[in-house]
């Protein structure tokens, strides 16, 4: 579903990721982990096609990004870190944009609109403007734009920062229930305990570097050096040479 | 006294950093350029102007000589009394210290008492106003007689900037103090227009009573802040400095011994400056229209609408409210109505006034096609800032330019209709002039025209969307920083380039259309030959759009955002 094949990078003479390929299947969620700086919202944002990767190809469902970027993206969600907004266009007023843009019809968008506005609790904003709700709420706002056409892929970069308990719950389960129904799924975040709870496969980055990839016990095993009961905090310290090595 | 250090460690520290990184900058060759553009038009518009200025030419002199110093005294202190009393009427609701955002994280919480803070404010107020009068000095032409006389004119300068901005703050804080002490907006207003008649006619009755002589005292203040600029004689200089410093030191004193509570307000200031300085990165200089407000959308976003419509939906929505149908309409049917009335009355006068409506119409029409695209700027320029979300949809970069094109072309189209409409009918030759200007003519050319304008603008508005795709490093710069003399320059560079274009767009246009009338009216006629001519103009227009937004639509796809816009 999504194949990354060589995937470079460079900012300048800085190369931010080096030579990365995985694939994720459908029904999948790949967990991206790494320290501040490894290149995870770099991969993520030319996964999408946002910035054009340095040399590497990208597919999604078989489509190129490069060949065919229209294509891509309508199979494609994409949310970013910090929840980014219209400053003139209420959370009703996005869905609409949204829903125009990846042409779902309006009135199949009006129903999926309000129902994923209630189930993330913001249907009482529904008429607010960016600047009047709180980071959380953009971001839940955000994530119902990017769901409003059902996409088969999806990127989440950091998606629990700013959620409340409920609402990281909520996420929580969001993201196992589309990866049921058949969605590729990547996320990256620091919370290993979230990587444990919905994710199937992990790849840890360090420095644009794929150290390794995985389902989660091919990974820890790889790193626990024979012992059991590794936890996955101590497989990244371990992986990403931190001072207990 | 360490705090204080440490908070004119950081001023300094920052004001050396900010300095340093823009004369390094230089390096990079669009500061440059814009700093050598930037000089060279302060150099032959302000510096030579102002030192010829203070030269004194002929007429100069006669001006100088029939203002004498004293007369020159009396008329600034009005000038400043009333620009005080405007101070005091109108300080809204800024809260007398402006801190930055960042001040506000790290100042607020840590362990300094307020008057820390209040003194750290004030002295900052201090060496801003010393810089505006360095500033003030150079553009006065103050070097023009000496360094004796510039370091004069800088103190000057000085203790007056340091006055207004002292009674600026003081103002603020007195208010802000009332406001706690339960007096609402409403009746502060009423209390102050209500103080202001008691004064105005207690000086007016004193005046009539005993002569204008007996209410001068009240301009004292204002006199002896001004005077400094008027001493004759380096000895009267120093001796008017003294008064003026004392009344920075007084209201330094009273400012800092009110120790009024300034915190809340001054983090409302700092998150709306905060916005506006995004904003300003951006390239919108302010928001016109003030505060972003919920609207309803301007049409329905129905499903046979073509994508390009989702973007004209949205940007309309960030216009000013202002923008919108019921205005147009409006303003339409008074110009009719206003310009038919004129036209209709029997005097010689009213006709006249009219085709002077009509003509001046005209002018701003021409003004509009010039400068409109820099004022309408909700198009790509504005959303470069969204570039990575516009980016991750599912539509080839041409749909999104020509989308975003959509938004400034309406409301550009919609004010050159009103001008059009107001020349077409106000332009009406007097009786028995300019006979082939004849009432048909007048409706087809208008028509034509009107029909021509909608992809005129869109042309035009191509050209610094353009601009910022191609170079988006260059359009961005006010986006990292704000002033200096380069970006200054790089705008001016810019808009050079955007007339060139402009030119270079509009010439096949007229050579089409005035080929088609030159060649047609003898079979034609002149009305029926400027109808025909409007459709190459159109299909020019056209064409260019076309081209100019496919070849500006892959490179909107290639454009490495990551490294041009975000930090
Ligand atoms: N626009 C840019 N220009 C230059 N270098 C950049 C740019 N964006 C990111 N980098 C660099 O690329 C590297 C990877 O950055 P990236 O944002 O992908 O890290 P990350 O893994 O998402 O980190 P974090 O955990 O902090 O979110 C960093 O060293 C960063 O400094
Ligand atoms: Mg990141």
């Amino acid at each position: 579903m999504i194949e990354v094949c060589g995937l470079t990078k460079r900012y300048g003479d800085f190369t931010a990721v080096n030579d990365l390929s995985f694939t994720v299947q459908p029904g999948e969620v790949m967990g991206l982990v790494g320290p501040n700086g490894a290149g995870k919202t770099t991969t993520l944002r030319c996964a999408t096609g946002i910035i054009p990767a340095t040399a590497g190809t990208l597919r999604v469902a078989g489509i190129d990004l490069a060949a065919d970027p229209v294509g891509a993206k309508r199979l494609l969600a994409f949310f970013p870190d910090e929840p980014r907004l219209f400053d003139h266009l209420t959370v009703r007023q996005h869905l609409a944009f949204a829903a125009k843009i990846y042409q779902v019809p309006q009135q199949e968008a009006e129903t999926h609109g309000n129902a994923l506005l209630a189930e993330l609790e913001i249907a009482d904003k529904a008429d607010q403007l960016p600047g009047e709700l709180s980071r959380g709420m953009k971001q839940k706002l955000v994530i119902a734009c990017g769901l409003l056409h059902s996409p088969k892929v999806m990127y989440f970069d950091e998606p629990l920062t700013g959620l409340d308990p409920l609402g990281i719950r909520r996420m929580k389960d969001t993201i196992k229930r589309l990866s049921r129904e058949g969605a590729a799924i990547i996320l990256s975040s620091h919370l290993l305990s979230l990587l444990e709870e919905v994710c199937t496969h992990v790849l840890i980055m360090k420095q644009g570097q794929r150290i390794a990839v995985g389902t989660l016990p091919e990974v820890v095993a790889q790193f626990s050096n024979g012992e059991t009961g590794v936890s996955l905090e101590e497989v990244f310290i371990r992986a990403t040479g931190g001072s207990e090595t | 006294m360490h705090v204080l250090r440490a908070l004119l460690f950081l001023r300094l520290t920052s004001l050396r950093n900010k300095v340093w990184s823009q004369v390094r900058r230089l390096r990079q060759p669009k500061y440059l350029f814009g700093a050598i553009a930037g000089a060279a038009y302060f150099w032959f518009f302000i510096f030579s102007h102002a030192l010829k200025g203070g030269k004194g030419g002929g007429p100069n002199r006669a001006f100088d000589a029939m203002l004498a110093p004293a007369h020159l005294e009396l008329i600034a202190a009005i000038v400043l009394t009333l620009f005080l009393t405007l101070i005091w009427v109108t300080p809204g609701d800024n809260p007398g210290l402006a801190f930055s955002e960042a001040e506000v994280a790290f100042l607020f919480p840590a362990p300094l008492a307020r008057r820390h803070l209040i003194h750290y404010k004030l002295l900052d107020g201090l060496l801003m106003s010393l810089l505006g009068a360095v500033f003030f000095t150079l553009i006065a032409g103050g070097w023009a007689s000496g360094w004796v006389g510039a370091l004069r004119k800088l103190g000057s300068w000085w203790s007056l900037n340091a006055n207004l901005a002292l009674q600026q703050t003081a103002a603020a804080l007195t208010v802000a103090r009332l406001s706690r002490l339960g007096l609402t907006a409403g009746r502060r207003r009423v209390l102050i227009i209500v103080g202001l008649i008691a004064v105005l006619t207690a000086i007016i009755l004193f005046a009539i009573h005993s002569g204008l002589a007996s209410v001068e005292w009240v301009l004292w203040p204002a006199r002896l802040a001004v005077r400094p600029f008027l001493a004759d004689s380096l000895g009267s200089y120093l001796l008017a400095l003294c008064p003026a410093f004392g009344f920075v030191a007084l209201q330094y004193f009273w400012i800092h011994r009110m120790e009024t509570p300034f915190e809340e307000a001054s983090i409302a200031l700092a998150q709306k400056r905060g916005e506006n300085l995004a904003r300003m990165r951006t390239g919108r200089l302010v928001r016109f229209g003030g505060k972003a407000k919920a609207k309803s959308g301007p049409f329905r976003l129905g499903d046979r609408l073509p994508v390009e419509a989702a973007f004209l939906w949205k940007n309309l929505m960030a216009a000013p409210s202002y923008c919108n149908r019921k205005v147009w309409l409006g303003a339409a049917v008074i110009i009719y109505a206003g310009i038919t009335w004129l036209k209709s009355r029997p005097n010689v006068e009213s006709p006249l006034i009219a085709s002077v409506i009509g003509g001046i119409s005209l002018a701003l029409l021409a003004y509009l096609l010039v400068f409109g695209p820099q004022v309408a700027r909700n198009d790509l320029r504005s959303d470069i800032i969204n570039a990575d979300m516009l980016k991750a949809y599912p539509l080839p970069g041409w749909r999104i330019l020509l989308g975003s094109l959509l938004a400034p072309t309406v409301i550009l189209t919609g004010v050159a209709w009103l001008f059009l409409l107001a020349a077409g009918l106000g332009l009406v030759p007097p009786a028995g002039k300019a006979l082939w200007l004849t009432p048909q003519l007048r409706i087809v050319a208008g028509i034509a025209a009107a029909l021509i304008m909608p992809a005129l603008c869109a042309v035009q508005l191509l050209v610094p969307n353009a601009a910022t795709l191609i170079f988006p490093a260059w359009s961005q710069t006010s986006r990292n920083m704000g002033g200096g003399m380069d970006v200054m320059g790089q705008r001016l560079i810019f808009f050079a380039g955007q007339l060139l274009c402009l030119i270079l767009a509009l010439l096949p246009a007229l050579v089409l259309g005035g080929g088609t009338i030159f060649l047609t009216q003898w079979l034609i006629g002149l009305p029926a030959a400027i109808a025909l001519a409007a459709v190459p103009v159109l299909a020019v227009f056209i064409l260019e759009l076309w081209f100019g937004v496919h070849f500006l639509g892959p490179r909107f796809e290639r454009l490495d955002i990551s490294s041009e816009l975000r930090p």
